[in-house]
C-alpha cells in the first residue's frame, strides 16, 4: 500500500472532500493503473519494497550458485581420470564459460546485490532506496539477463568461449552455435541491473542516512558497498561497450576484432578487463564488508582501525583501474607496459594487506563468540590471505609468464573468491538470516556446513596450486597420462584430490539448502538482537516492517545500537548494558512518524525488463520480434514516466472482492 | 557451550596446519622429484632460470607471511576465545601500529618489484639472438618455419610442425603469430608463456642447456581441441642440429616404382595434396605438386609433410608417432645420446601403426574438430582441421607406406 | 447563416484566391508556386463547405466553459504541412516527406490537445495531463532540431572559410558561448528576457552564417579535391592529382609488432626485422594470415611502397587485404613524404614456389631496390 497513516490519538483526521468535478481527473494517466496485491506472488512481482528485492535477488542468485555449483562438479569429474569422458570437448567448454559467467554475474554479483538492497538502507537509517521503480527494474534486468544467458543450453549450446570471451575466438567462425549470442546480450541485460543499482544506491547512501550518520559513522558494510557501487558505474559501460562491439560483430557482421580488416584482437582484451579487474574488487569487497560487521559483533569490540579499513577499501577502488594488463601479461604488451602493470599490481596488495591485519586486530583483545558466522569470517580471513599471497606470487611478472592460464591462477582465484567473497556471503547469510526471516539458522547445522566446506574448499583447491605449478593448463577438457609425470607431485593424485574435494564441498553446501528447510520448518523465533549486534539494521523489528523504522533514529556513533544498549563505566572503562534491544526499540516506536509515506507498486519495471530479452531474441533469430520487443520498451517507457512514484489513494485497481488474493475467489466457490 | 568451542579451536588448528604444511612442502619439494614434464620450477635454460630465480624468494616470502598470519589469528582464536569475561574497551585502533604494519609489506614489495623490473626487460631482449625461428599458431597446431640464415646452413625456408628443432646452448628467438584465433607457446622448461596472436608479431627467447626434449602446452584457450594442442621443443648440439638442418633441405626421393608407397604417392596426390604440401613431390604430369589449404581449409595452411618421419608426433602433437616403448627411449635418452637417437627418425618398426591410422581413417573423430560439412555454413564451406577423407583400408595400407618414406 | 467558423474559412479561402491570381499575373503562370497555391485555395474551400454544412463551430451554445479551450496552432501547422506535401508530389521526394512528418507531428499535437481539453472539469489538470503526454515527445524532438540546424550552420560556415579562419572563429565563438555561459551561471538574478533575448541573437547569428556559408559554397581546396574525385583513385603509380587522400598517413594505429618495418634511406631499401640484428633483404612471411609491413620514407622525395602479389593470388584475394589501392596484382601504400610511415596488410594465400616471379616490395622510382617476402 502506498501510504501508511497513523491516526494520532486524539485527533479526528479531516474529511478531505474535493468538489466533485463532473468528470473527475482519475484515470487519465498510463494505460495500466498500480497494482494492489500486498499478500501472495502478485505483492512480490510488482513491489518496489527494497527488502523484498533484496530477497528476491538472493533467491535469484541462490539458484544459479546451484546451477553454478553443478556445473564445477561435472567439470571436476571430468578432470578426476586421464581422457575424462564424462564430457566431450564442445560440452566441457560450455560448461566452464557458463560456470564463471554464473558464479560472478548470477552469482556473487546479485547475491552482494541482494545484501546491499537489504541491508542499506537498514544500515542507514533510511525507509526505501532512493529509486525504488528503479531497484525493481534492476532485479527483472537481471533475472532477464540470468534468463537468456542460460537459455542457450536448450536452444543449440552454451556459450563457449570462456568467461573472457576472448576474440577473434568468440567471433562467428569459431564459435558457430548462438551461445556467444546469447551469452553477450544476457551480460548487457544483466549488466543494466548494476547499472541501475549502482546508481540508486550511491544516490541512497549520499542523501539517504539518518540524521547524524556522517560518512565516518556509515556502517563499514555500507561503505564498501558504495565503493563496489562506484566501480560497478564505471566498470559496467567498459564491459557493456564490449559485449555491444561483440553483438554487433557476431550478429551484423562488423570488424572490430577482425585482423584481416586492419584490427587489432587485443582491443578486446584491454576493454575486458578494464571492467574485469575492478570486477574482482566488485565481487569481493561486499564480502569484505560483510565480515567487517561479523567480525567486531562477534569480538565485542569495534572494528580496528575503522578510517584505515574505510580508507583501503577506496584505495583498492582507485588502484584496482590501474593493474587490469596483469591479466595480459602474456599478450606480448612489450615490457614497458607489463613493468608499470607489475608494479602496480604489487601495490595494490598493500590496502588488501591493511583489511587483514584489521581484521585479525579486531579479534585481538576480544570476546570472541564462535557462531557460524564469526567461523566463515575468520575462514575467510586465513582463506583469503593464502590466495592474496598466491597473487602476489603472479603480481612478478616474469613468474606470472610461468604461471597463468594454469591452474595455479585458478587456485589463486579461487582462495580468492571462494575463501573470500562466498565465505563472506555465507558469514553474512548466518548473520542476517534472522533479521530477513525472523528465525535463526541452525548453529549445529551451521557448524557442519562450515567444515565441511573449508575441508572440500581446500581439498579441491588447494592441489590446484601444484597441478598448475606443474605445468597443468586450464581449460583442457582431458589431460594425458603421458604428460602426469610421476612422484609426489604427479597430476593424476591431484587431480583425483580435487575432484574428490568438490564433492566434499558440495555436501557442505547442500547442508546449508537443508539448513534452510529445516530453519523454515522451524517453529521457534529469533530473539530481537540474537548477536548482541552494533549497527542500525538492528533496530528494527525481525522482519523488519515495511516502513523499516517507526521513526528514524537519530545517530551519535559509528556503532550506535551498541551505544544506546552500552555505556562506557569511566572509572574502569568497562562496557555496562544500560539499555536491552526491546527498550532501545520501543523507544522508537513511542516516537513514531505520524504519515509516512512508502513508495507505491509499479507494473512498469517488470514489463519494461520483459522487453529486453525479446529484443535480444529478435537480434539472434529474426529482426520483426526485435521490433515488438523494442515496442513493449517504448511502451513501458512511456508508462513509467507518466505514472507518479507516490500514488494518490484513487490510482489503483480495484481489490478483488474477498480481499486482495485471486485464490481466494476459488475457495470461496469450491 | 564450552567443550564445542575447543573443539573448534582444535580443528582450526589441525586446518591450519594443514594449509601451512602445504605450503612448506611446496616450497621444499617443488625442486626434487620425477615431476610433471611440464613442471615450472624446474628451469632447463637460462631464461626459464632467471625466472626461476626471481619467483623462489617470492615464494618464500610469501609462505613466511602466510604462515605468520595464520599463526597469529590462530593464537588470538584461542586467546581471546569467550571465556565469560568481560566486554572490552572499545578501542578503535592504533593508527601508530597500524601505519607500521602497512609499510613493512609496502617495503618487502619494493624490493621484490626492482628484481621484477630488471628481469622483465632482460626477458625482452632480442638484440642478442642467434637464430631466429617463426612460429605461427593455428587451430590446432602449431607451424615452425626456419627463415634463411646462412650461418646455420639454413639456404632455403625449412617448414615443420608438431616440433620445434632447436641447437643446445643457442639463443633462439621465435617469432609468433597465429593464424586464426589467440595461442599461446609454452614451454615451461625453457621459458614462460607468450601469447600467439593474429596480425601481430611477438617475440619469445628459447635456450636449452642441454640437448634433449621439453614438453609444452598451448595455454590461451582456442576452441575445441585446445587441450590437444601441445608442442615439443627438442635441443640437439650444434652438430646434430646442422645434420638436421642439412636433411630438412634434402631433395625430394620419390618412392621406387611398383612399390606399395609409389600407390600411396599417387593417393597422397589424389587426397591430401589438396592442403598438405611435400617439397618437391610432382604430379604425373611432372609438374610440382603445390597445396592450396587457402581453397579448402578456414585458417589458410595445413602441416607441411616434407619430412614428416623425422618428428616424433603428429596431429598437433596429439599423438607420438612413435610406438611407446621407442617413444620412452628417445624422450628418456641421456644428452649425449639424445641426438643420435632423435636423428633416427621414424622407421617402420617403431612407428605407432594403430593412431596413425586411426588419424587417416577418420581424423575428426580422434581429435575433435569443426570438421562437419554441415557445419560449414560461416566459413564458406572450409574446414576447420582435417575431415573425414572417407579413405579405404587398403588406400591407408599405401598411404602408411608412403608416409613412412618421408624422412 | 454565416458565423464565426463559416466566416473564417470563407476569408482564408479568399485571400487564397486573391494570392492565387496575384501569383499568376505577377509571378508566372500555372508553375510550382501556382500549384500549391492552387492547392491552399481547394483546401480551404473545401473546409468552408463542410463547416457549413455541419455549423460545426458556427453553434451558439457552447457545451462547456469557454474558458477551457485555448487557443491552437494546430490547425495551421497541418495546413502548411500538406502544402509541403502537395508541393513534394509534384517537385521533390524531401518535401513530401518532411509534409508527412509536419502533419503526422501536428495531428498528433493536435488529438492529444483536444482529448486533454475535455480530459475533466479542471483546466490545470487537464493542461498538466497534455505536458505529461507531449513534454517527453517534444523536449527531445523540438532539442535535436534545434541542435541540428546550429551544428549544421555552423559547419556550413566552417566548411566556407579557410582553415586559419576556422580556428579563429572556432575560438572566438566558443569563448564567446563560454563568457555568456559564464556570465548566466554567476548572475541567477539577471532578467530572463535578457538571456533568452542574448541566447535568440545568437542562434540567430549562427544560423544567419550558416545561410551566408551554404551560399558560399566549399573553400577552394575542398571543391577541388571533391571534383577529383581523390577517395576512388587506385593506381600505384604516380599521383595524378594534387588532392589525393593524406588522411591515413599518420594514422598508423600498429607501430610495433609488425612482421617487419621497410625503411628507405639514402636510396637503399632495407627490412628490419625483430630478432635479426642487422637490416635484411628479405623477409619470411607465413603463408594464409594478414602480415602487415610498414613502410618509412626517409627520402626527400614523396614516395609509395609497391607489393607484388603474385600472379598465383587466387581471385578475390585482392579485397581480403584491408588496402583499397589493392590493384590486380599489386597493392600499395600512398605517397608519403619524407619521415612519414604507413602500414600495408597482405594476406599471401599461395607460397613462393606457386609464383614465377618472386614476390617483392618495391618502391616506384627507387631502381634496382626490392626485399623480397618468401612464403614458405
Amino acid at each position: 500500500m502506498a501510504i501508511i497513516e497513523r491516526p494520532a490519538p486524539g485527533t479526528t483526521v479531516p474529511a478531505l472532500i474535493p468538489a466533485a468535478p463532473a468528470i473527475t481527473p482519475t484515470r487519465t494517466f498510463g494505460a495500466l493503473r498500480r497494482p494492489v496485491a500486498t499478500k501472495g506472488w502478485k505483492s512480490w512481482l510488482f513491489t518496489v519494497d527494497h527488502k523484498k528485492l533484496g530477497l528476491m535477488y538472493g533467491a535469484t542468485a541462490l539458484f544459479f550458485f546451484i546451477v553454478g555449483g553443478l556445473e564445477a562438479v561435472l567439470i571436476r569429474f571430468q578432470l578426476a581420470a586421464p581422457e575424462g569422458k564424462v564430457l566431450n570437448a564442445d560440452l566441457y567448454n560450455q560448461m566452464f564459460t557458463m560456470h564463471a559467467t554464473t558464479m560472478v554475474f548470477l552469482f556473487v554479483m546479485p547475491m552482494a546485490a541482494g545484501f546491499a538492497n537489504y541491508f542499506i538502507p537498514l544500515q542507514i537509517g533510511a525507509r526505501d532506496v532512493a529509486f525504488p521503480r528503479i531497484n525493481a527494474f534492476g532485479f527483472w534486468c537481471l533475472l532477464a539477463g540470468g534468463i537468456v544467458v542460460n537459455l542457450s543450453w536448450f536452444l543449440g549450446g552454451a556459450a563457449d568461449g570462456g568467461w573472457f570471451m576472448y576474440a577473434p575466438n568468440s567471433g562467428p567462425v569459431f564459435s558457430p552455435s548462438n551461445g556467444v549470442d546469447f551469452w553477450a546480450f544476457g551480460l548487457q541485460i544483466a549488466g543494466i541491473a548494476s547499472l541501475t543499482g549502482a546508481i540508486n544506491l550511491i544516490v541512497t547512501v549520499l542523501n539517504m542516512r539518518a540524521p547524524g550518520m556522517t560518512l565516518m559513522k556509515m556502517p563499514i558494510f555500507t561503505w564498501m558497498m558504495t565503493v563496489v557501487q562506484f566501480l560497478l558505474l564505471f566498470a559496467v559501460p567498459v564491459i557493456t561497450v564490449a559485449l555491444f562491439l561483440l553483438s554487433f560483430q557476431r550478429s551484423f557482421g562488423a570488424q572490430f576484432f577482425d585482423v584481416a580488416a586492419g584490427a587489432d584482437p587485443l582491443l578486446w582484451q584491454h576493454l575486458f578487463w578494464i571492467f574485469g579487474h575492478p570486477e574482482v574488487y566488485i565481487l569481493v569487497l561486499p564480502s569484505f564488508g560483510i565480515i567487517s560487521e561479523v567480525l567486531p559483533v562477534f569480538s565485542r569490540k569495534p572494528l580496528f582501525g575503522y578510517p584505515f579499513v574505510v580508507f583501503s577499501g577506496a584505495a583498492i577502488g582507485f588502484v584496482g583501474w590501474g593493474v587490469w594488463a596483469h591479466h595480459m601479461f602474456a599478450s606480448g604488451l612489450g615490457p614497458v607496459s607489463v613493468a608499470v602493470f607489475s608494479l602496480a599490481t604489487m601495490a595494490i596488495a598493500v590496502p588488501t594487506g591493511v583489511k587483514i591485519i584489521n581484521w585479525t586486530l579486531t579479534m585481538w583483545g576480544g570476546k570472541l563468540v564462535f557462531t557460524t558466522a564469526m567461523k566463515f569470517a575468520v575462514g575467510l580471513i586465513v582463506l583469503f590471505t593464502i590466495g592474496g599471497l598466491s597473487g602476489v606470487t603472479h603480481s612478478v611478472a616474469p613468474s606470472d609468464t610461468q604461471q597463468t592460464d594454469t591452474y595455479y591462477i585458478v587456485a589463486h582465484f579461487h582462495y580468492v573468491l571462494f575463501g573470500g567473497a562466498i565465505f563472506g556471503l555465507f558469514s553474512g547469510f548466518y548473520y542476517w538470516w534472522p533479521k530477513m526471516f525472523g528465525k535463526l539458522l541452525n548453529e549445529q547445522l551451521g557448524s557442519w556446513n562450515f567444515w565441511l566446506m573449508v575441508i572440500g574448499m581446500n581439498m579441491t583447491f588447494g592441489p590446484m596450486h601444484i597441478l598448475g605449478l606443474q605445468g597443468q593448463p586450464r581449460r583442457m577438457y582431458q589431460w594425458t597420462e603421458a604428460r602426469a609425470g610421476e612422484g609426489f607431485f604427479n597430476l593424476a593424485f591431484w587431480n583425483l584430490v580435487a575432484s574428490i574435494g568438490s564433492v566434499i564441498l558440495t555436501l557442505g553446501i547442500l547442508l546449508f539448502l537443508i539448513n534452510i528447510v529445516v530453519t523454515a520448518r522451524s517453529k521457534v523465533r529469533a530473539p530481537l538482537d540474537p548477536w548482541n549486534a552494533r549497527s542500525l539494521e538492528w533496530m528494527t523489528s525481525n522482519p523488519p516492517k515495511e516502513h523499516n523504522f517507526d521513526s528514524i533514529p537519530h545517530v551519535h556513533h559509528l556503532d550506535e545500537f551498541f551505544h544506546r544498549k552500552y555505556e562506557e563505566d569511566s572509572a574502569t572503562h568497562t562496557m555496562r548494558e544500560v539499555a536491552t534491544a526491546e527498550q532501545v526499540l520501543a523507544e522508537l516506536e513511542r516516537n513514531a512518524d505520524e504519515h509516512i509515506h512508502m513508495p507505491s507498486p509499479s507494473y512498469w519495471p517488470l514489463v519494461l525488463a520483459v522487453g529486453l530479452p525479446v529484443v535480444s531474441l529478435g537480434v539472434i533469430y529474426s529482426i520483426p520480434v526485435a521490433i515488438v520487443g523494442g515496442v513493449i520498451i517504448l511502451y513501458a517507457m512511456y508508462g513509467w514516466a507518466l505514472e507518479p512514484s507516490v500514488a494518490a489513494e484513487s490510482d489503483f485497481d480495484e481489490p478483488s472482492s474477498n480481499g486482495h488474493n485471486g485464490h481466494a475467489v476459488g475457495t470461496s466457490h469450491g | 557451550m564450552a567443550s564445542r568451542l575447543s573443539v573448534t579451536q582444535v580443528k582450526a588448528r589441525q586446518v591450519l596446519q594443514r594449509s601451512l604444511l602445504a605450503i612448506g612442502s611446496l616450497a621444499v619439494l617443488g625442486s626434487c622429484a620425477t615431476n610433471a614434464p611440464q613442471d615450472t620450477w624446474q628451469p632447463k635454460g637460462p631464461n626459464a632460470k632467471m625466472i626461476d630465480d626471481l619467483q623462489q624468494p617470492v615464494f618464500a616470502v610469501a609462505g613466511i607471511i602466510g604462515i605468520i598470519v595464520s599463526a597469529v589469528v590462530a593464537y588470538a582464536i584461542w586467546r581471546y576465545k569467550d571465556r565469560g569475561q568481560p566486554i572490552p574497551e572499545q578501542t578503535h585502533g592504533k593508527p601508530a601500529l597500524e601505519i607500521t604494519l602497512t609499510v613493512i609489506p609496502a617495503l618487502i614489495l619494493a624490493v621484490v618489484g626492482v628484481f621484477t623490473f630488471r628481469v622483465i626487460f632482460d626477458l625482452a631482449r632480442t638484440d642478442d639472438t642467434q637464430l631466429v625461428i617463426n612460429v605461427t599458431g593455428q587451430q590446432w597446431w602449431w607451424e615452425y618455419d626456419y627463415p634463411v640464415q646462412n650461418e646455420w646452413g639454413i639456404t632455403q625456408p625449412i617448414i615443420s610442425s608438431g616440433q620445434l628443432v632447436i641447437p643446445a646452448g643457442v639463443k633462439v628467438l621465435l617469432r609468433e603469430t597465429s593464424r586464426d584465433v589467440i595461442h599461446s607457446y609454452w614451454i615451461p622448461a625453457l621459458n614462460g608463456k607468450r601469447d600467439a596472436v593474429p596480425g601481430r608479431v611477438h617475440t619469445l627467447r628459447l635456450e636449452a642447456d642441454q640437448p634433449g626434449i621439453y614438453a609444452g602446452q598451448c595455454t590461451e584457450f582456442c576452441g575445441l581441441s585446445h587441450a590437444n594442442m601441445r608442442m615439443e621443443a627438442v635441443a640437439l648440439s650444434p652438430a646434430d642440429f646442422a645434420t638436421w638442418v642439412a636433411n630438412q633441405q634434402a631433395t625430394y626421393q620419390a618412392p621406387a616404382a611398383d612399390s606399395l608407397a609409389k600407390q600411396g604417392e599417387e593417393v597422397f596426390l589424389n587426397q591430401c595434396v589438396r592442403c598438405h604440401q611435400v617439397n618437391g613431390l610432382k604430379r604425373a604430369d611432372g609438374t610440382l605438386a603445390i597445396a592450396a589449404p587457402d581453397e579448402n581449409v578456414w585458417s589458410g595452411a595445413a602441416p607441411n609433410l616434407t619430412k614428416f618421419m623425422t618428428r616424433n608426433t603428429f596431429a598437433g602433437a596429439m599423438f607420438d608417432l612413435l610406438r611407446d616403448a621407442c617413444r620412452d627411449d628417445v624422450w628418456k635418452a641421456d644428452s649425449a645420446e639424445f641426438g643420435t637417437k632423435y636423428l633416427a627418425g621414424v622407421d617402420e618398426s617403431c612407428l605407432n601403426v594403430s593412431d596413425l591410422r586411426a588419424w587417416l581413417r577418420n581424423a575428426p573423430e580422434v581429435k575433435p574438430m569443426y570438421a562437419n560439412p554441415a557445419l560449414l555454413a560461416d566459413t564458406n564451406g572450409k574446414y576447420r582441421g582435417m575431415p573425414n577423407l572417407g579413405l579405404s583400408e587398403s588406400d591407408i595400407d599405401k598411404l602408411v607406406a608412403y608416409l613412412l618414406t618421408l624422412k | 447563416m454565416f458565423k464565426v467558423g463559416s466566416k473564417l474559412f470563407l476569408g482564408l479561402t479568399g485571400f487564397a484566391a486573391f494570392n492565387l491570381v496575384a501569383y499568376i499575373v505577377f509571378v508566372e503562370r500555372l508553375a510550382l508556386g501556382g500549384v500549391a497555391l492552387s492547392a491552399v485555395f481547394a483546401v480551404f474551400m473545401g473546409l468552408s463547405a463542410v463547416v457549413l454544412m455541419t455549423n460545426e463551430g458556427d453553434s451558439e451554445v457552447q457545451p462547456r466553459d469557454a474558458a477551457l479551450l485555448g487557443a491552437s496552432m494546430w490547425p495551421l501547422v497541418t495546413v502548411v504541412g500538406i502544402v509541403l506535401l502537395m508541393l513534394g508530389l509534384i517537385v521533390a521526394q524531401i518535401y513530401f516527406i518532411f509534409g508527412i512528418v509536419v502533419v503526422l507531428a501536428a495531428l498528433t499535437e493536435w488529438l492529444v490537445q483536444s482529448w486533454s481539453e475535455s480530459a475533466s472539469d479542471d483546466v490545470a489538470h487537464n493542461e498538466t495531463a497534455r505536458r505529461r503526454l507531449l513534454h517527453p515527445i517534444e523536449f527531445p524532438v523540438l532539442a535535436s532540431l534545434g541542435l541540428g540546424v546550429i551544428i549544421f550552420s555552423f559547419s556550413r560556415v566552417m566548411l566556407a572559410i579557410s582553415k586559419s579562419a576556422g580556428a579563429v572563429v572556432f575560438m572566438v565563438v566558443a569563448t564567446l558561448v563560454l563568457m555568456a555561459g559564464t556570465w548566466f551561471a554567476l548572475r541567477p538574478a539577471l532578467k530572463p528576457a535578457l538571456v533568452s533575448g542574448i541566447c535568440v541573437i545568437g542562434a540567430v547569428g549562427i544560423i544567419a552564417g550558416g545561410i551566408g556559408g551554404t551560399g558560399a559554397g566549399l573553400r577552394t581546396d575542398l571543391a577541388e579535391a571533391a571534383a577529383e574525385g581523390h577517395y576512388t583513385h587506385r593506381e600505384c603509380g604516380e599521383e595524378k592529382s594534387k588532392y589525393f587522400d593524406k588522411k591515413a598517413m599518420k594514422t598508423l594505429s600498429l607501430r610495433s609488432n609488425v612482421a617487419a618495418i621497410i625503411e628507405l634511406r639514402d636510396g637503399k631499401l632495407s627490412a628490419v626485422i625483430n630478432g635479426f640484428a642487422t637490416p635484411q633483404s628479405s623477409i619470411t612471411a607465413a603463408r594464409g594470415n594478414p602480415v602487415t609491413f610498414v613502410f618509412r620514407n626517409f627520402d626527400a622525395k614523396e614516395r609509395r611502397m609497391v607489393a607484388s602479389l603474385g600472379d598465383a593470388m587466387p581471385a578475390g584475394a585482392a579485397e581480403a587485404s584491408s588496402d583499397k589501392h589493392a590493384d590486380g596484382n599489386e597493392t600499395c601504400t600512398q605517397l608519403i613524404p619524407q619521415g612519414a610511415e604507413q602500414g600495408l596488410t597482405i594476406t599471401y594465400n599461395k607460397p613462393s614456389i606457386a609464383q614465377d616471379k618472386p614476390l617483392t616490395l618495391t618502391v616506384p622510382g627507387v631502381d634496382g631496390q626490392s626485399i623480397e617476402v618468401v612464403v614458405p
